[in-house]
């Protein structure tokens, strides 16, 4: 109970929190300085690499190097038998040792010169004969740790260590009649292309190729014009693959794609000559130098795809040891890292743990018992998710970025220590933020209110709130054409209906007259008069009927006269109804007021005269001389007990005045001096009867709007009341003060006897403190008060709390009136 | 003090045993006593006989006792004295103002009844409606001050006051009409400011009273405006 207590507590989930963040940010620290060593090791191996794959003159080298040996191999060592003997005609040998000696690959003495590659070692072999770097073999020269480029069958292996260079464009062909073309598009000594002929090419016509390459040929077709290859056209050159159905000339570029210029026509084209047009295999060729049309037969091209040539380079012994070296850097660094990542793993899942943990308790409060939102978890629920896919996003973007960046900023600021806190720092608070923001939308979940706090659910909410008040406007014009039917309902007596037909009438007038009679001004005014004229009648007629509706409020019934045809007919009529119904309703009222005091009045004067009689006859009785003892102490009884009938038949009225509110004189009146005059009027009394009278007056004027002679006798009686039932010997504390704009007077007193009363009770009448009613007093006392009280508009109070006695007397203080 | 017995007397109620009791009352203290038993007959009555005092009540039958009251009126002076059931204060100011001199509300005092109608019966007879009266006289009802000798006559009865008494008695005669408060009195008559004085001004009103009322706890004169202070009528009497 105690521990499930303290993981739910808000504390507990912070220190959870703040926890995770600092192993997450130590996480960070620790990895981010191993990273470091890495990317320092990746660096100084790339700028090895570099060296070699980004420096144009190394790689121009290699290019080179690679060129001279295809070169090299497809011209010269194809044509080697397996002794190293030239095979090829006499023709064949001459014109390929020119194209070499041309190229600068075969010096005065018939030897191939590659030329020195201090960065490379190099091999390259065509069936048994092969050339190296220092005569070594192909196993010597190739490395097998993947540091080798190696080209077998027209492909290459590439070691990424090497930079790359170009070898697909490589190729060959040989025609049929003993040409063959080389095509290596990395020029060796600014040379891109050459040929060799099988036969002997002098005195023959020749033309240059676009690459500079001489083509012979005979112009008797023995020895047809070749080109490189129909792709390779010159623009210059036009041909027809079907001549005999094409009469337009068509222009194709080197790459073959069909041209349709206008520059075409420009080119004049001198007739297709007949009776060589036949041959499927072959197509004419028409040529600009010599200005006549060539038939053109197919050839074989060879790509050296199936060829035994096989090239291997290798960085040399100048460059390899400290690549290597760089290389088992690199690897420990990478195990290193990868130690450290795994290290680092435990860390990070108790990171996950904790915030797992303060995701599922996020939330709670242990005083409500419950999950509770707070502030932010009011911020639409999209822009949370957003946010937090964004920050995710972002953290995982510079985790990947982490070394483009570093170098940028340590590019700027020289100290790169800089970036490990600056890069914790961020990744830390990116990762709390994200912790954050799935944790809103989980407490979300939590609470049920994802709904309510979704943006989508604001824009319905705002858009039903719309949806409502539109309602509401639509149903309010609705209700007002509806109630527009009131113009049917008042038929005859529709005056202010037929008014509003009649100015709808003027103004339609109106509109018709100025547009079409232009008499603007003079129409306007006559309508605009009559407009103004009906307009007034109406107002007065209002006017009088809330002058009505005034004189009904303050009280004049009088009927009014309301001409027939005026609009407010009707709602006088009514009106005057209802004055009726009023006047007859005072009237009744008044009426039965009156019967009320007169009956209090009646009754009054019929028990008032024959007690007149029986006081009379008993002070009569009581001066009669011979009387018995006896009997004169009856005539005193009875004296006494007439005297006290006399005194309750009156108090009784006046409580039956009081409560009718008739016969109440109310005038400005201090009840502080009253309570003073009272005090000094009774002196006598409160000396004689032993109490101890304690008088609290606090204020030193208590202006109220009462009766004075009433009030008197409220305080009187009260005090009357206190002195009469108070234990002997007590003291009875009075006071008056002034509370919330009312006059307060307290009397309070210790009871002599036990109070077996209910405060209501004992202001009922004739409730009196001792049950045996032996004590004088006729219980109507504190009846009195309260009636006088209510009839001054006070209020009266009896609270009793055991044997005290507190009466409470409160009149509304009034400043002026 | 003269008694003026022999003085005749009216009574005037319906009810037979009340109008009985009076003239048993006032026979004793010496007063030739006349009955009527409405308003006609009381008209009658004060018409065939020499009368100096009317006992009247205000619901009879045939002439109601204001009716007949402003009837005598019209020809008589003498006092009339109102003997009635109705004790409003309204009901007393409208027999007053219609021409009676007292107003006492049933059921009497039967000891109250015969001092009124003394005091009524000296002062008409003794002083008259006006008599020879100096300027320096005040005069309020049956109160006359006599401001030079510094006497207050009481139905023409001298009255003894204190020093003080007639100070405030003086003030209050000459502002006839105005309410004092305590304070005021006290420093008029004291000449010094106080305060918590009510008590000390309340006891001399009271001893003032006494002297110069019939009914002290129903003054006619000398009357406590509850909640305001104190003052002397100025109709003189009629409450």
């Amino acid at each position: 109970m105690k521990v499930k207590d303290f993981l739910w507590q808000k504390s507990t989930r912070l220190v959870a929190f703040i926890s995770a963040c600092v192993i997450f940010a130590t996480c960070a620290i620790v990895s981010l300085s191993k990273w470091f060593v890495l990317d320092n090791v990746y660096n100084k191996y790339e700028d090895i690499s570099n060296s070699i794959r980004y420096d144009q003159p190394a790689r121009d080298n290699l290019q080179e190097l690679f060129s001279k040996l295809w070169v090299v191999g497809n011209m010269y060592y194809r044509n080697l038998d397996d002794n190293g003997k030239f095979t090829g005609s006499k023709e064949l040998k001459a014109s390929t040792e020119t194209a070499l000696k041309n190229l600068g690959l075969m010096d005065d003495n018939g030897n191939i010169i590659i030329g020195v590659y201090n960065d490379f070692n190099y091999y390259m072999s065509w069936g048994k004969n092969s050339i190296s770097t220092g005569n070594k073999s192909y196993d010597d020269v190739f490395d097998s740790s993947t540091y080798s480029t190696t080209y077998t069958n027209g492909t290459i292996s590439h070691a990424h260590t090497l930079g790359y260079f170009n070898y697909g464009g490589f190729k060959w062909y040989t025609t049929d009649y003993g040409m063959t073309y080389y095509d290596f598009p990395n020029y060796i000594n600014g040379i891109g292309a050459t040929a060799t002929f099988d036969y002997d090419t002098t005195d023959l016509e020749y033309y240059t190729d676009y690459l500079g390459v001489k083509i012979y040929y005979k112009k008797d077709g023995s020895t047809p014009v070749p080109t490189p290859e129909t792709n390779n056209i010159d623009m210059s050159v036009t041909y027809y693959n079907d001549y005999e159905e094409v009469t337009e000339p068509q222009y194709y570029d080197r790459y073959g794609n069909l041209i349709i210029s206008e520059s075409a026509e420009e080119i004049t084209v001198p007739d297709i000559p007949k009776g060589i047009m036949k041959n499927d295999s072959s197509y004419l060729l028409y040529d600009k130098n010599s200005n006549a049309w060539v038939e053109v037969k197919n050839h074989n091209r060879h790509f050296g795809n199936e060829t035994p040539l096989k090239i291997c380079i290798t960085p040399s012994d100048e460059i390899l040891p400290l690549y290597k070296q760089y290389e088992i850097e690199r690897l420990t660094a990478e195990k290193n890292m990868t130690k450290t990542v795994l290290g680092i793993i435990p860390f990070l899942v108790v990171a996950v743990l904790l915030m797992g943990f303060f995701v599922v308790t996020s939330g709670y409060d242990t005083k409500k018992k419950k999950f509770v939102l707070s502030a932010t978890d009011n911020i639409w629920a999209e822009v949370v998710i957003a946010g937090g896919v964004l920050l995710g996003g972002g953290f995982f973007m510079s985790m990947m970025e982490i070394d483009a960046f570093s170098h940028w900023i340590s590019d700027y600021h020289k100290a790169s220590s800089f970036i490990t806190p600056l890069y914790t720092t961020a990744w830390t608070t990116v990762f709390a933020l994200v912790v954050l923001c799935v944790n809103s939308i989980v407490k979300r979940f939590k609470c049920r209110s994802f709904w309510k706090t979704t943006f989508v659910k604001n824009i319905w909410n705002f858009a039903l709130k719309i949806l409502k008040i539109v309602w509401g406007k639509i149903k309010s014009v609705a209700k007002t054409i509806q109630d527009a039917a009131f113009i049917r309902d008042m038929s005859d007596n529709s005056i202010f209906g037929r008014r509003l037909l009649i100015k709808l009438g003027l103004f339609m007038l109106a509109v018709i007259f100025s547009a079409s009679l232009q008499a603007e001004m003079a129409v306007w005014l006559i309508i605009f008069g009559a407009y103004i004229f009906a307009s007034l009648k109406d107002i007065k007629s209002v006017t009088e009927l809330s002058r009505q509706i005034s004189d009904i409020y303050g009280g004049d019934y009088t009927k009014k006269d309301v001409d027939k045809t005026s609009p407010t007919y009707t709602m006088t009529e009514k009106l005057n109804n209802i004055s009726d119904g009023i006047q007859t309703a005072v009237d009744k009222k008044l009426q039965s007021e009156k019967m009320k005091i007169d009956l209090v009045t009646n009754v009054s004067h019929d028990l008032k005269t024959p007690l007149t009689s029986i006081i009379s006859y008993i002070n009569l009785l009581s001066d009669e001389e011979d009387l018995s003892p006896v009997a004169r102490d009856y005539v005193k009884i009875l004296e006494q007990k007439s005297a006290r009938l006399s005194e309750i038949v009156s108090d009784v009225f006046d409580i039956a005045k009081a409560t009718s509110r008739t016969d109440i004189n109310f005038e400005m009146i201090d009840a502080v001096i009253l309570t003073e005059q009272v005090f000094a009027d009774m002196s006598d009394k409160i000396e004689n009867s032993g109490r101890d009278i304690r008088k609290t007056i606090s204020a030193e004027t208590a202006p109220v709007f009462a009766d004075g002679k009433r009030l008197y006798r409220v305080l009187q009686n009260i005090i009357d009341n206190a002195l009469k039932y108070s234990l002997e010997n007590t003291r009875i504390y009075i006071k008056l003060d002034i509370e919330d704009e009312n006059a307060v007077i307290t009397v309070k007193n210790i009871s002599s006897y036990e109070i077996k009363f209910t405060p209501e009770e004992l202001t009922e009448r004739f409730t009196r403190g001792d049950e045996a009613r032996t004590t004088e007093g006729n219980g109507l006392g504190l009846s009195i008060a309260k009636s006088f009280t209510e009839a001054c508009g006070g209020k009266f109070n009896v609270d009793i709390d055991g044997d005290v006695f507190v009466v409470t007397v409160e009149l509304p203080i009034k400043e002026k009136i | 003090m003269e008694t003026f017995e022999n003085s005749s007397i009216l009574v005037v109620d319906d009810d037979h045993y009340i109008v009985n009791a009076i003239a048993k009352l006032l026979e004793k203290e010496g007063y030739k006593i006349f009955k009527a038993y409405n308003g006609i007959e009381a008209i009658d009555t004060l018409m065939s006989n020499n009368i100096q005092l009317i006992l009247i009540d205000v619901m009879m039958p045939k002439l109601d006792g204001l009716s007949a009251m402003m009837k005598i009126r019209t020809t008589k002076n003498i006092p009339i004295i109102v003997l009635s059931a109705k004790s409003e204060d309204s009901d007393k100011i409208l027999g007053l103002s219609m021409g009676a001199d007292d107003y006492i509300t049933k059921p009497y005092n039967p000891m109250e009844l015969v001092a009124r109608v003394k005091s009524n019966l000296r002062r008409y007879l003794s002083l008259g409606s006006a008599d020879s009266k100096t300027s320096s006289d005040i005069q309020i009802g049956g109160l006359t001050l006599d401001t030079t000798a510094k006497q207050l006559y009481v139905d023409g009865e001298p009255v003894r006051l204190t020093a003080t008494e007639y100070k405030i008695t003086e003030m209050l005669m000459q502002n006839a009409g105005r309410v004092f408060s305590a304070e005021e009195i006290y420093s008029r008559i004291w000449n010094e400011d106080s305060y918590s004085v009510e008590n000390t001004v309340m006891v001399h009103i009271r001893h003032i009273r006494e002297k110069i009322e019939i009914n002290p706890s129903d003054p006619r004169y000398l009357k406590v405006v509850w909640g305001i202070g104190y003052k002397i009528e100025k109709t003189g009497g009629k409450l």
